[in-house]
């Protein structure tokens, strides 16, 4: 299978097949369906136009695998690509900090795999070879791995080890999909439902029936039959999504930080470097909580911004299997106990007081517009309850190499952020904050979400500035070790 | 120069929490600049409200008189509160290898970037600054909330002086 270096190879055949009947959807229907429709002349104009479509697709399709080129060295990839203006990308294997092969099910069918190099914090020098027989996929993997990289710090491709680091097993797997229950999937399949019914020939009045006999059946003709068969359809659209996406999930280690796999239909295999990884977030809910289920996120640099950066290593799990995954990542993990502090209890009042005149606001400014509005000042009683239990769930700790901090009343989360990872600290003071002298102490990490990221209320003005200036200068030190 | 006293003084703080440095005001044009960003924004408003005003209501004279009244005495309220209390909040400091940048009216805030975590700065000029003599100084890094922080109203060779303070220091913090 090794191929003298620099000599010019083009992606799997199949990818033809693949990149086209991943672009049919539009090129084959939606577009010839629109068009169809407004030209008026219905179904042959629109057959007319999907053929049409499909030549065209294919073309651009056989276009685009032709002036696909790639080359493999020892050390980087070459990467000429465009139809039009041509593109040449190198990339240097030293530079790769993530390789990830990706197998959706097309790509299974016909044995390939998508393969993604991703270098520069910015994630922009991206390079997906999309598709390559998984063989091929594989070789430039090991090549990257056997390229020492400072991130990386891979000095050999290493084998799969027998025993993961953490791995779902079945009845593990449903557990996770019963807590992942969630009327949204519902809607959305229900608004498709809707649109894209007349289309594949499902009148929605039939289905509408088919969901009232059911209901009835529960319970008939009452609100509680179609209570419980959304509950069980949510619950069932749970379980199912979370079996498809964590079908076989297994966390191992390898020489520069873990790698995960799972999926059902895509199998997806991300390699996470342990150098890269910014912050970690142990999440729960409120039924998870209760019992002791918990769920790992590592927030890492270089992927697309937003949620992306966000990666599960351990969807549902008990600290005693968290444990080792951070110690491979060199994190301790210091749960929420005596050693964590918590802030000023006048957070409690300076909370109620911002919330009773949001309230008041709302309620008068509404209120004046439409009379009932003023009914919302029953709600007061929540402006003094929810501060409460906000500061009673908020708690935070200062280690030698590590802040840990812990919120949410219902969804609770708790950040392990270490020192050295520390990009800036802001301090801020509301307008009610100002009059009870307390701060919020705002701590910045590379790719952190731009809402959610982790913050402490209510500290006064020597421990905040105390944390701040700490939590600069340990980020100096960490960072100059 | 004259902001080499003032460095001096407090670089011998070392790894100690210290007291928050004395964090300097920007330049006084930048209330001239605030001012008229104002009243800029405050005259499309006006313009767009009249233009309704002319458009939509049928007895234009009372109606219009009586928006015109009190959108021109919120907006000389506003020019005149507004950008000096902007102006007085918005402050900086290059302090013992860290950035200290507060502004805000209502929520005030005080964010600190260490200079080893600076990616890269950018001086910018907008036609407005441009005119005023002034000019932003932006400090990028790698995080999310402070990916971007700018302050902005720096007289222009003050913000380039800064920079190559910025730079500097984040060359020492390197070597």
């Amino acid at each position: 299978m090794i191929t003298a270096p620099g000599s010019e190879r083009r992606l799997h055949w199949a990818t033809l097949i693949i990149g086209f009947v991943r672009k049919a959807p539009e090129t084959v229907l939606a577009i010839p369906a629109v068009l169809g429709l407004l030209s008026r002349s219905g179904f042959p104009a629109f057959l007319l136009l999907a053929m049409i479509g499909a030549l065209f697709a294919f073309g651009m399709a056989l276009l685009r695998w032709l002036r696909f080129t790639y080359r493999v060295s020892s050390d980087h990839l070459v990467i000429e690509s465009g139809v039009f203006g041509r593109r040449k990308r190198s990339i240097p294997f030293d530079h790769v900090q993530d390789t990830t092969i990706e197998r959706p099910l097309l790509d299974r069918i016909f044995g390939t795999a998508v393969l993604k190099l991703e270098t520069a914090s910015s994630g922009k020098n991206e390079a997906v070879l999309d598709s390559v027989s998984l063989s091929e996929a594989e070789r430039i993997r090991d090549l990257v791995r056997l390229t020492p990289c400072s991130d990386r710090r891979a000095a050999a491709a290493e084998k799969p080890e027998a025993r993961p680091l953490f791995r779902m097993e079945m009845p593990r797997l449903v557990l996770a999909g019963l807590f992942s229950f969630s009327f949204l999937f519902l809607a959305l399949v229900g608004a498709l439902l809707e649109v894209a019914g007349p289309f594949i020939g499902l009148d929605h009045h039939r289905w509408m029936l088919a969901f009232r006999a059911a209901a009835d059946r529960l319970g008939p003709n009452s609100l509680a039959g179609a209570l419980g068969l959304f509950l069980i359809l949510g619950i069932l659209s749970g379980v199912a999504q979370t079996l498809a996406r964590d079908y076989r999930f297994r966390l191992d280690r390898t020489a520069s930080g873990l790698r995960r796999r799972r999926g059902l239909l895509t199998v997806s295999e991300v390699v996470l470097s342990a150098g890269r990884v910014q912050v970690a977030v142990i999440r729960t809910g409120p039924l998870r909580r209760l019992l002791r289920w918990f769920r790992l996120e590592l927030q890492t640099l270089g992927s697309e911004a937003g949620s992306a950066s966000q990666q599960v290593v351990a969807p549902l799990a008990r600290v005693s299997e968290i444990r080792p995954i951070l110690g491979e990542l060199g994190l301790h993990l210091v749960l929420p106990s005596a050693t964590h502090v918590r802030v000023s209890r006048d957070f409690i009042i300076q909370r109620s007081t911002a919330l009773l005149a949001i309230l008041a606001v709302a309620s008068g400014g509404l209120g004046f517009l439409w009379p009932p509005a003023f009914l919302m000042v029953i709600l007061f009683p929540l402006c003094m309850i929810i501060p409460e239990l906000e500061w009673r769930t908020q708690s935070y700790y200062l280690s030698t190499d590590a802040l840990y901090v812990r919120k949410g009343v219902f969804r609770q989360r708790l950040w392990l952020i270490p020192l050295s990872k520390v990009q800036a600290v802001s301090l801020s003071r509301s307008l009610t904050e100002r009059a009870w002298k307390l701060r919020t102490l705002h701590i910045d990490t590379a790719g952190a979400p731009r809402f959610g990221s982790p913050r402490i209320a209510g500290l006064d003005k020597l421990t905040a500035d105390f944390l701040a200036l700490r939590l600069i200068h340990s980020s100096a030190l960490a960072a100059a070790r | 120069m004259e902001t080499a006293n003032a460095d001096g003084a407090t670089s011998k703080v070392g790894v100690e929490p210290a007291p928050a440095p004395r964090l300097a005001a920007v330049h006084p044009n930048y209330r001239s600049m605030l001012r008229l960003q104002i009243l800029f924004s405050g005259a499309l408003v006006i313009a767009l409200v009249l233009l309704a005003d002319f458009l939509f209501v049928r007895q234009p004279f009372v109606t219009t008189g009586m928006l015109f009244a009190a959108l021109g005495i919120g907006l000389m309220l506003a020019v005149l509160l507004l950008s000096e209390r902007r102006y007085r909040a918005l402050r900086y400091s290059l302090f013992a290898d860290e950035l200290h940048v507060t502004h805000g009216v209502w929520v005030r805030s005080h964010t600190i970037v260490p200079v080893w975590r600076i990616q890269h700065i950018d001086v910018a000029q907008d036609p407005l600054a441009r005119w005023l003599g002034l000019a932003t100084l932006v400090v990028h890094t790698a995080g999310t909330l402070s990916s971007s922080v700018a302050i902005p109203g720096l007289s222009h060779g003050k913000a380039e002086r800064l920079r190559d303070e910025i730079r500097q220091s984040m060359q020492q913090g390197g070597s």
